[in-house]
């Protein structure tokens, strides 16, 4: 018998090595109800985390607030600027919805988006490693929150999707984590792909058809293929390139929500993938 | 069971760097407290410590954080039972020994972080991969320069004295 096997210490870190990768097969991929201890871990530990990250949170404003003071005035005066744009803006705008409105009716189309509700949440915690962007929000299955809803940013961007489900706390999966996929379009081109984060910080299109007409500052949205509702604004179009070796094209995106400076979500709740 | 103190201060350090770490990160890289921790106390005090803090940090931050439970524990027991195993022959409270432990250790705690993440399929990004594990080690290890005799410090702390109350 060799030697390290009498090592009791040794066969002992094999035996929980081996427990801990079946573990990471059994729970890979979310999308559950997670168990009550863990549930429990995180209702007990979630209080003290969104204390520390409000904490955090109100230090950084107090620096940003120092850092813009010298700016404000012409800051200030480029804003009154753009107020007297946007408002022109505004009217014509006005008008595109009315025509739209009209084009809809006549063709008969179902604006999905009317019909989301949402259930606000704050961000209390991220992931402490560099490998994922995930990030724990304060509701959970208490609030009627279940796997796989999708969650948006304020305005309303893609962010990211529940993962896994405790009684007052729930896991996010963002887009920019390299393992989320989500299903696109672009808006212009109509043009089909697949979504991928790629870690830091930036979304690779991959999957578009090599006679694509897809350019930089297209607008990406979830299309109607995938489990998101249709219509959500992933980004924007920053960079096309010819993948090599395969007849297709890619694009790397970058995301319209903020990841570096997200606070507040809110979770879509009446999903036809949840049930509801 | 007095080292009840090193397990609050394990949860002290996860919550801390789920909240705080992210405004010090350098070029999006965020040190790791609870690596410098765990490294910290396993070349301290052997491998049985190592094991049962590994275990204890890894997979708290998996449950709490992670997509699938294993990912950090698997990593960090493995670089917790080297370190343990290792101590053995090095002088132990020379911050210099723990330097070139976290450094190293580091680098091998994301490189099974890598392999396990290449075994799960993952379409990984070559630039990113050299800049977490680089930037990372460099800044972990700087880290622990200053707060290593701190950790011993506590560590002979908890060893040696009376508590308000006993555990």
């Amino acid at each position: 018998m060799p030697r390290f096997l009498k090592n009791k210490q040794f066969i002992f870190v094999i035996v929980i090595a081996v427990a801990l990768i079946s573990a990471m097969a059994y729970t890979y991929g979310g999308g559950r109800n997670v168990t009550p201890i863990e549930s429990a871990i995180g209702g007990i530990l979630s209080p003290v985390e969104k204390a520390f990250n409000s904490i955090g949170n109100s230090i950084s404003n107090f620096f940003t607030s120092i850092k813009e003071i010298g700016t404000l005035r012409a800051k200030n005066a480029e804003l009154e600027k753009e107020v007297i744009k946007l408002s022109k803006n505004d009217i014509m705008l006005q008008e595109y919805i009315n025509e739209n409105n009209r084009l809809r009716d006549m063709l008969n189309f179902k604006d999905n988006n009317t019909n989301i509700t949402t259930k606000p949440a704050n961000i209390i915690s991220k992931n402490p490693g560099n490998w994922f962007n995930t990030f724990n929000i304060d509701v959970g299955s208490d609030n009627g929150i279940k796997p796989k809803m999708a969650v948006l940013d304020e305005k309303g961007n893609l962010v990211g999707i529940v993962t896994d489900v405790g009684n007052n706390w729930s896991k996010v999966l963002s887009i920019i984590d390299v393992d989320s996929s989500v299903s696109a379009l672009d808006v212009r081109t109509r043009d089909n792909g697949i979504v991928r984060g790629d870690s830091n910080g930036n979304l690779n299109m991959i999957y578009i058809p090599i006679d694509s007409k897809i350019e930089k500052g297209d607008v990406i949205t979830t299309s109607d293929m995938s489990m998101f509702p249709r219509g959500l604004i992933i980004g924007k179009v920053e960079k096309v390139e010819k993948d090599e070796g395969s007849l297709l094209k890619q694009a790397v995106i970058k995301p319209e929500a903020d990841f570096e400076r997200l606070e507040f979500v809110q979770v879509v709740t009446n999903m036809k993938t949840t049930g509801n | 069971m007095r080292s009840i103190y090193k397990y609050l201060l394990i949860i002290l350090a996860i919550i801390l760097q789920a909240t705080l770490m992210k405004y010090i990160a350098i070029l999006g890289v965020k040190p790791d407290a609870l690596l410098i921790l765990v490294i910290a106390f396993s070349l301290l005090n052997g491998t049985g410590e190592s094991i049962t803090l590994s275990l204890f940090g890894g997979i708290l931050v998996d449950v709490l954080f992670n997509n699938a439970i294993g990912f950090v524990t698997i990593s960090l027991l493995i670089v917790a039972y080297l370190t343990g195993i290792l101590s053995k022959n090095v002088f132990r409270e020379s911050t210099f020994v723990a330097f070139v432990f976290v450094f190293l250790g580091t680098i091998l705690y994301n490189l099974i972080m890598i392999f396990s993440m290449l075994l799960m399929k993952y379409e990984l990004n070559p630039s990113y991969l050299l800049n977490v594990v680089i930037i990372q080690s460099v800044y972990n290890s700087i880290i622990t320069i200053f707060i290593y005799r701190y950790i011993v410090r506590f560590n002979s702390f908890v060893k040696s004295k009376k508590f308000f109350f006993k555990v």
